[in-house]
């Protein structure tokens, strides 16, 4: 097991993916994050899953001209 | 969070009629005593039947519809029963009704049902089954309704090499959320091998790097290719790990028949070894026989040969006589080899005379000795040959051999009435099958590497060709190639969020457990657990070294621990129900348990026998968050009540 004394241990599934964005990917929106982990929330994926991360993707693109 | 409100049973297995148990609203302990073959377990079976549609046997095996109406109604002719669970979860109120009756279709068999309503109104049956999964997906079961035998199993995840291991720790990340970030993880790269894809068709388009397009376009094919071998062996991988490690824990069930199966074997064998030995003697036994009539005239032969040694003695002497007086009277010897005097001339003219009187003794008698030795020799061998003594060596042992012989077919005989023909059979399938699924395992692993392997490969000459394609392209494939990047950026993103969370999760397991598992062991020593990759947890001794070997005791504690971590940590929480776990537990840790109960889970029900744990001990234990008793009364064998105490 590795040991990452830095790392908070009482971190949510959410702050631990916005640290680690924050930290090594500021060039990916967080509402990118949340909307591809929003989509895996439920025990089963939605229909068009592949089209709505595209989409989802494509607009991130686009909100950043 | 879920909560169950009531359990409502209809003729469920030995709960006969309609009998209904209300859990209190608060957080606490309900306790269930019964004394066995009560109904405990068919009450744990009955909240798994209303939720997951399974009823579990000894061994984890399922059982079958049919064999859980109640045996006295079905005399009275009911052939249905029914498990009614009123629960809340995120706010809203639940009734779940699963029934089980004859299936109209086949005949000898039967079919379950069941109804989901919320807040009153009945849910169709894929809203039903969608909402049913929310609220506790079956796959993570283990962690609400279980027992000792149960418990056990969580020994296999310190084999970070166990298959069964492996099924268990997936169902840890599971009930610990990482599913959204794996999840998020496998998308990201869709949406990465979706984005190349894309941009290679649109280099395609362009003159430009159509060349390259073209390239990316096929290497893009064999990938996917490649791919979706990958995925189908990683996915038969995974069938084939699963079912090797449901048949090791059905091999592990079958434990005491397959040792007995070994010893069997093992008897017959010797059986096999001994009989030769048994035919050797008989055959030694009866080629001793034959002159054993000569054992009769044993006395006289032993005379005989006594009178026979005498008179080789005597022979022997007079040859040596003749042949020392001779040696004297030539002169080869001047001393007298019997009394070491120097024989002088007087002597020695004595000596010659006597030897001229005698003649050629020597030569007369050697005939004589040489005759009696062959007498003897000969006298000696009869007499070996009957010996009654060896003889009644190898009878004793011939009889020996016989003892061994029905002892050992009357513990083939035992064994093979405590193995049915059946259940033997299945028990060298199931081996059989065993080495089927390793062999298989085996092909399968290989053809993964090799998968891995070439998507690696082709992975390089995939970034080669995209930098080329990145230096050439027009600004039209501008678009996708972001629409490529972002999404490489997310799946590096995701990758690096489920290894970290991953290793958090450990962390926080770790400490809970090791929490809990101080709370609940009498041993002051020990000053915690420590995790591995795979969530199997190590009890820590405070001078620092590792406790590597546990007794089925320790087992049970620690998996308490590691299920209360679980619940501790678990965004997806709910009622625990524990069935007889303190079957291994001395006094002092049972009652550690007890009162650990409470900080395991918000709604607990343990089910226990009165010697197990006595009410007044339990009470003592729990004091104030002991919410509620309820007793299994016997009414007849085929018959319990559910009395609240």
């Amino acid at each position: 097991m590795t040991d990452k004394p830095d790392v908070p241990r009482d971190a949510t599934v959410s702050d631990t993916v916005e640290r680690i964005r924050a930290a090594r990917f500021d060039d990916i929106d967080r509402g990118l994050v949340l909307e591809l982990m929003s989509l895996h929330a439920a025990h089963t994926a939605p229909e068009n899953l592949g089209r709505q991360i595209d989409d989802a993707i494509m607009a991130q693109i686009k909100g950043r001209g | 969070m879920l909560h169950l409100k009531s359990l409502h049973l209809s003729n469920f297995g030995a709960f006969k009629g309609d009998q209904e148990v209300v859990f209190p609203e608060g957080a606490g302990v309900t306790a269930f005593y019964g004394e066995n073959m009560r109904g405990k377990t068919t009450l744990l079976n009955a909240i798994r039947f209303a939720l997951f549609g399974r009823i579990t046997g000894r061994g984890r095996r399922d059982v079958s519809l049919e064999a859980m109406v109640n045996l006295e109604a079905k005399v009275e002719g009911v052939r249905t029963f029914e498990v009614r669970l009123v629960m809340t979860y995120a706010g809203a109120e639940y009734r779940l009704t699963r029934t089980a009756r004859p299936s109209a279709v086949m005949t000898d068999d039967y079919e379950a049902r069941y109804y989901l309503e919320r807040g009153g109104h009945i849910l169709p049956p894929d809203q039903a089954r969608l909402e049913l999964e929310r609220i506790l997906p079956s796959q993570i079961a283990r962690f609400f309704l279980f027992d000792g035998e149960l418990l056990q199993e969580y020994e296999d995840l310190l084999n970070t090499e166990s298959d069964t291991g492996r099924q268990i720790s997936t169902a840890i990340e599971r009930i610990l959320g990482l599913p959204v970030l794996t999840g998020a993880r496998e998308s990201a790269k869709a949406a990465l091998d979706r984005a190349e894809k894309d941009l290679a068709l649109a280099a395609q388009g362009d003159q430009k790097t159509r060349e390259l397009g073209n390239q990316l376009a096929t290497l893009t094919a064999e990938r996917e290719v490649l791919s979706a071998d990958l995925d189908r062996h990683d996915l038969a991988l995974s069938e084939q790990r699963s079912r090797k490690a449901d048949i090791e824990q059905d091999m592990r069930r079958r434990e005491r028949m397959s040792t007995l199966m070994d010893k069997r074997d093992r008897l017959k064998a010797e059986s096999v070894a001994a009989a030769t030995r048994r035919e050797a003697l008989i055959a030694d036994i009866q080629q001793s026989m034959s002159p054993a009539w000569v054992s009769l005239l044993r006395p006289r032969l032993l005379a005989s040969a006594a009178a026979l040694r005498e008179q080789e003695a005597t022979l022997q002497a007079a040859v040596t006589r003749a042949q020392v007086l001779k040696s004297l009277a030539v002169g080869h010897d001047p001393d007298c080899p019997t009394c070491l005097q120097a024989v002088n001339a007087a002597a020695q003219d004595k000596i010659r005379r006597q030897v001229e009187l005698d003649g050629d003794a020597e030569h007369d008698q050697q005939p004589a000795l040489a005759a009696t030795r062959r007498r003897l020799d000969a006298l000696s061998a009869q007499l070996g040959r009957a010996n009654p003594e060896v003889l009644v060596l190898k009878w004793v042992t011939l009889e020996g051999l016989e003892n061994e012989r029905y002892a050992r077919q009357a513990e083939i005989d035992e064994i093979e009435k405590s193995l049915s023909g059946d259940a033997e059979d299945e028990l060298r399938s199931l081996r059989s099958d065993y080495d089927a699924v390793v062999r298989e395992i085996v092909v399968l692993e290989e053809g993964v590497r090799v998968a891995r392997d070439e998507l690696a490969r082709k992975s390089v000459f995939r970034d080669k060709l995209q930098r080329n394609l990145d230096k050439q392209a027009s600004g039209q494939l501008d678009l996708i190639r972001a629409r490529r990047d972002v999404a490489g950026r997310l799946y590096e993103l995701f990758d690096a969020a489920v290894d970290e969370y991953r290793d958090q999760l450990r962390h926080r397991v770790e400490a809970d457990a090791s929490k809990f598992f101080l709370s609940m062991t009498t041993e002051p020593d020990y000053a915690g657990l420590q995790i591995n990759d795979s969530y199997g947890l190590t009890i820590v001794h405070k001078d620092g070294e590792l406790i590597p070997v546990r007794s089925a005791g320790a087992e049970h504690v620690v998996a308490l621990s590691l299920v209360a971590a679980l619940q501790n940590n678990a965004p997806l929480r709910g009622p625990i129900f524990i069935d007889s776990p303190f079957g291994r537990l001395d006094r002092g840790h049972r009652e550690r348990i007890v009162a650990a109960l409470p900080g395991m889970a918000d709604q607990v029900a343990l089910l226990v026998y009165e010697d197990e744990m006595p009410p007044d001990r339990a009470r003592a234990a729990l004091k104030t968050d002991l919410l509620a008793e309820w007793k299994l009364e016997r009414r007849s064998a085929r018959h319990t009540e559910i009395v609240k105490l």
